[in-house]
């Protein structure tokens, strides 16, 4: 009794017939095959150097941190419930956008006087060569504060048994 | 083994490592690249025939393996999706040479033994198998792959296809076409040596 050829024997009965038309020649062509494919199936792959995994790692850790979807979808649905009880918050206290508008202008003209007196400071200083004397102050405290830490210094110290 | 009859693994092993490696588990990581390290690897060695790229190009696809791993389908074979990344870094640079390189084969790593052997027949194992590694280093890039994937890796021929991005039915043709080949470089070789 003949068992039915699959699809891939059917296709290798065909290849080795395309191939070799005369039946002897054929089964000697499919003999030399079969031996070819034990040669073949003995071959393995080689292992990687050792140091393969370590240095894939290495690349790994270097790259960014990965974030996820679910912690993208978490930290917008965070930033919507947040707007969202906020707004809420802000309506039920009784506040109407007018007000708000009136708070944003008179922020705006606090920060504009904000401005100007910085200004006027900096001119003061400049003026005055306030920046100049500062930075000379400075580097004569530093200059003197480094010298009495190397003067303390353990490495200066002489101890006396 | 016969010309045919490998059977599809329909198990799915890496799973629950690619889905710890998600969460940020770089030991996760670490242990899907050991265990596929090596058919990454000898993939690429096969490939490129150079030991520094195969290696460089291997490490470069468990990095975009790792960098793209949200867009992994947990319905597809998580080593097929690795090998395919290793296959196109491969045929990036095979088409970036331009040319097909048969010369200048760099001896690879000796194979591992399933038993021990005694000197003499593993001097004629490894002379065997060197022959046979020439004459397959002189294919062509299509053949060599369709040839390290069947056998030296063991995949089915639905695994090939799928890595290959080819129709399954046409990889017993190109393997057949392939071993054809290899025997008839194989035959010269003799024929020259004798």
């Amino acid at each position: 009794m003949t068992t039915p050829m699959n699809d891939d024997e059917a296709e290798l009965a065909r290849l080795l017939a395309e191939a070799a038309p005369d039946p002897l020649e054929r089964e000697a062509l499919a003999e030399s095959h079969r031996q070819l494919e034990k040669d073949l199936l003995r071959l393995a792959d080689p292992l990687p150097p050792a140091d393969f995994v370590a240095a894939v790692m290495a690349k790994v850790e270097a790259e960014p941190q990965r974030v996820s979807a679910g912690e993208v979808r978490s930290a917008v649905l965070i930033a919507v419930v947040g707007l969202a009880a906020s707004a809420m918050a802000f309506l039920r206290s009784g506040a109407s956008a007018d007000g708000v508008a009136l708070e944003f202008a008179q922020g705006l003209v606090a920060a504009r006087e904000v401005l100007v007196g910085f200004g006027s400071g900096l001119a003061a200083v400049w003026r005055t060569a306030g920046l100049p004397l500062s930075v000379t102050l400075a580097v004569v405290v530093m200059v003197t504060l480094v010298g009495l830490r190397r003067l303390v210094a353990p490495e200066n110290s002489k101890v006396v048994a | 083994m016969s010309l045919l009859g490998m059977t599809a693994d329909s198990t799915q092993p890496w799973l629950d490592e690619v889905r710890r490696a998600r969460r940020g588990d770089s030991s996760a990581f670490a242990a899907l690249v050991r265990g596929l390290q090596r058919p990454v690897f000898g993939l690429c060695l096969r490939l490129l025939r150079s030991e520094a790229e195969a290696t460089e190009v291997a490490q470069e696809t468990f990095l975009r393996a790792y960098q793209h791993l949200e867009r992994f389908d947990e319905t597809r074979p998580f080593d097929l999706w690795v090998l395919t990344i290793a296959r196109n870094l491969c045929l990036d640079i095979l088409r970036r040479r331009q040319k097909v390189q048969t010369e200048d084969v760099e001896p690879h790593a000796p194979t591992l033994a399933s038993h021990e052997p005694t000197s003499e027949e593993l001097a004629m194992a490894n002379q065997q198998r060197r022959s046979l590694e020439d004459a397959m280093a002189t294919l062509s890039d299509d053949d060599r792959e369709v040839l390290a994937l069947y056998y030296v890796q063991k995949r089915t021929t639905k695994e090939i296809a799928v890595i290959m991005g080819v129709a399954p039915g046409t990889i017993m043709a190109r393997l057949f076409r392939a071993r054809e080949k290899l025997r008839t470089r194989m035959t010269q070789a003799e024929q020259g040596a004798a």
